[in-house]
């Protein structure tokens, strides 16, 4: 346990430990590599055979898409939640969540690229058809209206303007009245940043909601949860705590920020990141039950693709590799304490973050598709198509005798090329990622040096 | 010395971020021994405030209404109640609902702010705790008065019987009898456990043999040992992580019994944390009901501050916005879903023939509440206790609206009905406020209300951190430089027992042995023991404050010394490393007890509903496999709520009893209860006791060690 020596770290005195400094070029560096090493991936794209390529294309963006949107959405959280607690632990590290959450910019690019690349791949217009089609209401004449509304190219246009308008404005307000402070050390800045929090957070969970259901859920059109932008908070930040841990662990890996940061915070976070693991788990779960113990095709649509094949093997790992594994693995307060250990764990849980992202939005190369195989006429429901593709209503395993061929279609996402094609995405978009951190690091000191709550901070030990 | 500038501001709810405000104000803020006076004076005066008498007047009155009811349905039968079809639950389980969801916030405010290090719970916890208990006794009562025949209650309880029948493990309404009794069990052994040390200061402070006896039993024998401290904080931080898992499950496990089904408004899958969340709404509102009227009553404004409740305040407005997203995920779903029968639902809930429970449901929850947005309505007491009545009102038209409105439209209009309850249920509830409101005023009477050895751990004076940053950061006044300064004020504090202050070895020296401070003049304490004859059994050194003790532990423990300890009102921070204790084993144990809870679970679930052991098993033994919602026979989703709740409830009871073995308590006899000043520290005394046991023992040269500690009394104890 290295102990913070609290009359070597005077606030106030300028500490070349607590800038960027030579790090930031071996960011820039590493980050471009990657950018470009993520090139070759994508460029698997180029002598595929399968039909489904742009359909696989456009999904493995929107899994990098999300990745990276849940990791800057979840530094923005955990920023949030720490000017609205007033919490003092955690000072030292909200410089690095700060410049995560900074990242909302590049995501807000990335997204305008996706919409230009996938606009079809993404929301086919025979799901809107067939959204439209869908459950004309005895009860209610705008509900079809409606249904068209939410799938509305324009109205969704709109919507992500909305959105990244509050990221934008949040991440901006928060990160620039926190440098601000740096210079002036006027302790004011802490009260508007902990008002514009409390209404922050109001705003982000709505437009993380929506988001999710816009991004993820729109993706099987007929389904629908409740629970469903809580499913994709915990995720988001459960990678941000676990993306900050990685950083801060590199950045003092590399000669930076010194003894700011030590055991005891690694501890807190790693408490925290725990508790996400765990908190996942629960609405996952809850989710799971609910729609396994009522039943209801339109909810179990979603589920029993993902139990086809060797996706069956997915889910099952899923839940081991995200849930069950790390739970045990973090429990102790040693695997928190020692950084190599939470490091060891964060790598983990972050490739687990990513396999469930792939979870929800990969096998929808397939989905799309089972209406068409089974040969229902457009517009009929996924539950229906089902029915003729499975064996049997308890075989939900296995493929009806002829519709055999069609289990290439649910490989596909699955073959070595559409992985490379993904993983090639992941590294392309993490090394832009990478860089433009970097940036952001750059423009200011790593650590709110004249924080009122500094010295606490700094002397911050665990129970 | 010269007066101390007083530790405390009274407006403790400015917010300066660069210091943390008093948590404990007036006189109470002052020192460990005024903290005892302040706490024990509302249990121990000879008559509780007459407002007291009015309140358990009215109390018990709904008791016996209560009484009269449920009597009268027992022997009636459940035809008393208005319950129909369509509407087969209605206020029953609402209520039961109700009040298990009450109870969320104590479990809330005693594991969940421990966790999040809120330090300003400690004034809260110990009575939101005994709400839990109450709330939950509250919460049992009406599953058990809906069966009917309460007498067979016992039967949902797996248990080998000539019938050959166990309770289908595939059930949600099974869950939830594991669930709410695994919740009984624990919170009554968190509430108990962090009650013994403050039983232990009643013990000491007794002044009849009845309240002694009575006392001494209940706290085992505590007596502030740092190495009984030791583990009895690692048995709290490990009760409080399990006590923390344990709530989310419980109002969980609550929601399944209507999330399962297919009726629309009760198939959702946000039911879970949604649920969790309205309970912890709902039983904030109660805390803050119950708090303020409490803190005029018995004097506690010293504890229960500004400060309080305003945070109880933001609690209420942050769960108050969990529980409008909550609604709003609803009606959007529904309007997003195209699903006919949810959307006519939530029309059905706003608009129909019992629409306005709707409306009170969402203008007290989701709407009220929000004026907490306002400092100004956070600081006005008045304000804030409407709101919270009205929290607790809209909190319960929640679950009449989900279960009564929910049942009375669903898919076939031909299966329409309506509900209006009875009186007999109409009474029952408000007797169920009586066996609350009565088991509540017995325990402000007669149990420590607040935490006492919580509170002077956070005490300004009872704080001095590792380092300087700690002292200045959590001190309270401005001057103080260093840790030892921080001691000032309860020097200055009148203290019973007043010690010349530099001269402490040399008045100690003085003292005839074997009497040490003994004051001839004062009563003698009813559980005043016997002087022990001859053989010396350790010799006791008292200091002024928890510094000056954790730098003489250092000294003695360099010396090789073994059998010997630290004793104080609270455990003092960083004591245990200088006494060189050994982390001690209790995770292990607890770990062992959760899978062991996790497997037999799993293994009674599989057994009892295995077609199986079915056929292969005789008697009383064989499995009873039974076709539940077209489930499989044994299939692990169904058995995780139950195996969740089984691992929470053995590691529970392996921290609480693990703790007690591996400190060896109840132990009551202990020589050092004989001494005037081991009495003190259960209050405000800081001691350490050499025992002559230890090899090293001599009764000069050990002597000498003590004095060179810089202690301000010695005292020989003898052997009794």
């Amino acid at each position: 346990m290295q102990h913070a020596t609290p009359t070597s770290l005077s606030p106030n005195a300028p500490n070349e430990l607590w800038q960027l400094g030579p790090a930031a070029r071996r960011m820039t560096v590493s980050g471009s590599v990657l950018a470009v090493a993520g090139l070759f991936g994508i460029a698997a794209l180029i002598g595929g055979q399968s039909s489904l390529w742009f359909s696989l294309f456009a999904h493995a963006y929107l899994v990098a898409f999300t990745f990276y949107l849940s990791i800057t959405l979840g530094a923005l959280f955990f920023v949030m939640l720490h000017h609205l607690s007033r919490a003092g632990w955690s000072v030292t590290l909200r410089r690095l969540a700060e410049a995560l959450s900074g990242n909302i910019g590049l995501m807000g690019l990335l997204f305008l690229m996706m919409l230009v690349l996938t606009r079809h791949g993404w929301t086919p217009e025979e799901d809107l058809r067939a959204a439209l089609q869908f459950g004309p209401s005895p009860m209610h004449p705008f509900v079809a209206i409606a249904m068209g509304v939410q799938l509305d190219f324009t109205g969704l246009i709109v919507r992500f303007v909305i959105y990244f308008a509050v990221w934008l404005l949040l991440t901006w307000y928060l990160r620039s009245r926190s440098i601000r402070q740096d210079s002036s050390g006027d302790v004011s800045l802490s009260r508007a940043m902990e008002r514009m929090s409390a209404f922050g957070m109001i705003a982000y969970a709505l437009t993380i909601t929506f988001a999710a259901v816009d991004l993820l859920m729109s993706l099987s059109p007929h389904w629908f949860s409740t629970i469903f932008g809580v499913y994709f908070f915990t995720g988001s930040v459960l990678s941000g705590l676990i993306t900050l841990a990685l950083l801060a662990f590199w950045l003092q890996a590399n000669g930076r920020i010194g003894p700011a940061i030590t055991a005891e915070h690694y501890h807190d976070l790693g408490k925290l990141i725990f508790a996400f693991v765990f908190f996942w788990g629960y609405i996952a779960f809850s989710q799971y039950l609910l729609i396994w113990y009522a039943n209801l095709p339109e909810e179990t649509q979603f589920y029993m693709p993902r139990q086809i094949g060797p996706w069956a093997a997915v889910s099952i790992v899923l839940v081991v590799f995200h849930l069950l594994i790390p739970f045990v693995g973090l429990l102790s307060r040693h695997a928190k304490r020692r950084r190599r250990v939470l490091v060891f764990w964060s790598v983990w849980l972050l490739a687990a973050h990513l396999l469930d992202l792939f979870w929800l939005i990969m096998p929808n190369v397939y989905i799309e598709k089972i209406p068409e195989a089974v040969g229902a006429a457009p517009g009929t429901p996924l539950p229906e198509a089902l029915k003729h593709l499975l064996a049997s209503p308890q075989a939900v395993y296995q493929l009806a005798q002829q519709h055999q061929g069609f289990m290439r279609a649910v490989e596909a996402p699955l073959e070595p090329r559409s992985l490379a094609i993904l993983l090639g995405m992941v590294l392309w978009m993490g090394g832009l990622y990478l860089l433009n951190t970097a940036r952001l690091l750059r423009k200011a000191a790593l650590v709110p040096v004249q924080d009122p709550r500094l010295a606490e901070s700094l002397a911050f030990e665990n129970l | 010395m010269t007066s101390v500038t007083l530790p405390y501001e009274l407006d403790n709810t400015a917010e300066d971020p660069r210091r943390r405000p008093a948590l404990i104000t007036g006189e109470a803020g002052l020192g460990f021994d005024r903290v005892t006076d302040e706490v024990c004076r509302v249990a121990e005066a000879r008559r509780p405030p007459r407002a007291w008498y009015l309140a358990m007047g009215v109390s018990s009155l709904g008791l016996a209404i209560l009484v009269v009811m449920v009597a009268y349905l027992v022997f009636t039968g459940i035809g008393v109640w208005n319950l129909n079809r369509p509407v087969c639950w209605a206020f029953d389980i609402t209520n039961f609902v109700f009040w298990i969801g009450i109870g969320h916030a104590g479990t809330l405010i005693s594991a969940i702010l421990f966790l999040l290090r809120q330090k300003w719970r400690t004034s809260i916890n110990r009575f939101a705790e005994a709400m839990t208990i109450f709330a939950v006794i509250c919460a049992g009562l009406f599953p058990a008065i809906h069966l009917g025949r309460i007498w067979f209650a016992y039967w949902l309880f797996p248990y080998p019987n000539q019938m050959g029948t166990w309770p289908n493990f595939v059930s949600p309404l099974v869950w939830d009898v594991f669930a709410v009794s695994t919740y009984a069990t624990v919170s009554l052994l968190f509430w108990y456990m962090g009650m013994v040390p403050d039983l232990a200061t009643f013990r000491d402070r007794a002044t009849t043999k009845l309240r002694f006896y009575i006392y001494g039993a209940l706290s085992l024998g505590w007596r502030g040992s740092q190495r009984h401290w030791h583990v009895y904080e690692r048995a709290y931080l490990l009760l409080a992580a399990l006590a923390t898992a344990l709530v989310v499950s419980v109002h969980s496990v609550v929601s399944t019994d209507f999330a399962v089904a297919q009726l629309p408004g009760w198939h959702s899958t946000i039911f879970p944390p949604y649920f969790v969340a309205g309970a912890i709404f709902s039983g904030f509102a109660m805390v803050v009901t119950l708090a303020i009227p409490a803190r005029e009553m018995f004097g506690l404004k010293d504890f229960i501050t500004p400060r309080h409740l305003d945070n109880m305040a933001k609690i209420i407005l942050v769960t108050s916005c969990m529980v409008g997203y909550s609604y709003l995920m609803e009606f959007f779903t529904a309007w997003r879903s195209g699903n006919p029968w949810d959307q006519f639902h939530f029309l059905n809930r706003m608009f129909g023939p019992m629409g306005w429970c709707g409306w009170v449901m969402l203008i007290c929850n989701a709407v009220i509440p929000q004026v907490l947005w306002l400092k100004f309505a956070r600081r006005k007491v008045w304000i804030l206790f409407v709101v919270s009545v009205l929290v607790n009102v809209g909190m319960w038209f929640e679950r009449f609206v989900i279960i009564a409105v929910g049942l009375h439209r669903d898919f076939l209009p031909s299966n329409w009905g309506s509900y209006r309850p009875s009186y007999v249920e109409v009474w029952t509830l408000v007797g169920s406020f009586g066996l609350f409101l009565t088991l509540f005023m017995l325990f402000c009477r007669y149990l420590p209300m607040v935490a006492m050895a919580e509170v002077k751990g956070i005490l300004p004076v009872g704080h001095e951190g590792p380092s300087q940053f700690r002292a200045a950061s959590d001190a309270q006044l401005p001057e103080m430089g260093s840790a030892s300064s921080g001691i000032a004020p309860i020097l200055d504090s009148p203290h019973p027992n007043p010690l010349p202050e530099g001269e402490g070895t040399e008045a100690a020296s003085h003292l005839p042995e074997g009497e040490g401070t003994e004051h001839a003049s004062s009563a003698p304490h009813p559980g005043h023991l016997p002087e022990g004859e001859g053989e010396p059994w350790g010799l006791l050194a008292t200091y002024r404050d928890p510094a000056a003790l954790r730098a003489a532990a250092r000294v003695v423990r360099d010396a090789g010394y073994r059998q010997w300890d630290c004793y104080s009102p609270f455990p003092v921070h960083g004591l245990d490393e200088a006494m060189g204790i050994r982390p001690t084993v209790l995770p292990w144990l607890v770990f062992a007890g959760g899978l062991a809870g996790c497997m037999l679970a799993l293994v009674m679930q599989w057994y009892v509903n295995s077609p199986f052991t079915a056929v292969s098993a005789a008697g009383g033994l064989a499995g009873l496999p039974l076709v539940f919602s077209g489930k499989p026979y044994w299939s692990l989703a169904a058995n995780i709520p139950i195996a969740f709740e089984l691992t929470v409830l053995l590691a529970s009871l392996t921290a609480f009893l693990g703790l007690w073995a591996l400190v060896r308590l109840p132990r009551y006899h202990f020589p050092p209860f004989a001494s005037r000043q081991f009495r003190k520290v259960t209050d405000d005394g800081f001691t350490l006791v050499i025992e002559a046991r230890d090899e090293k023992f001599n009764r000069a040269t050990t002597r000498e060690l003590i004095r060179s500690t810089g202690c301000v009394a010695v005292e020989e104890i003898k052997d009794t």
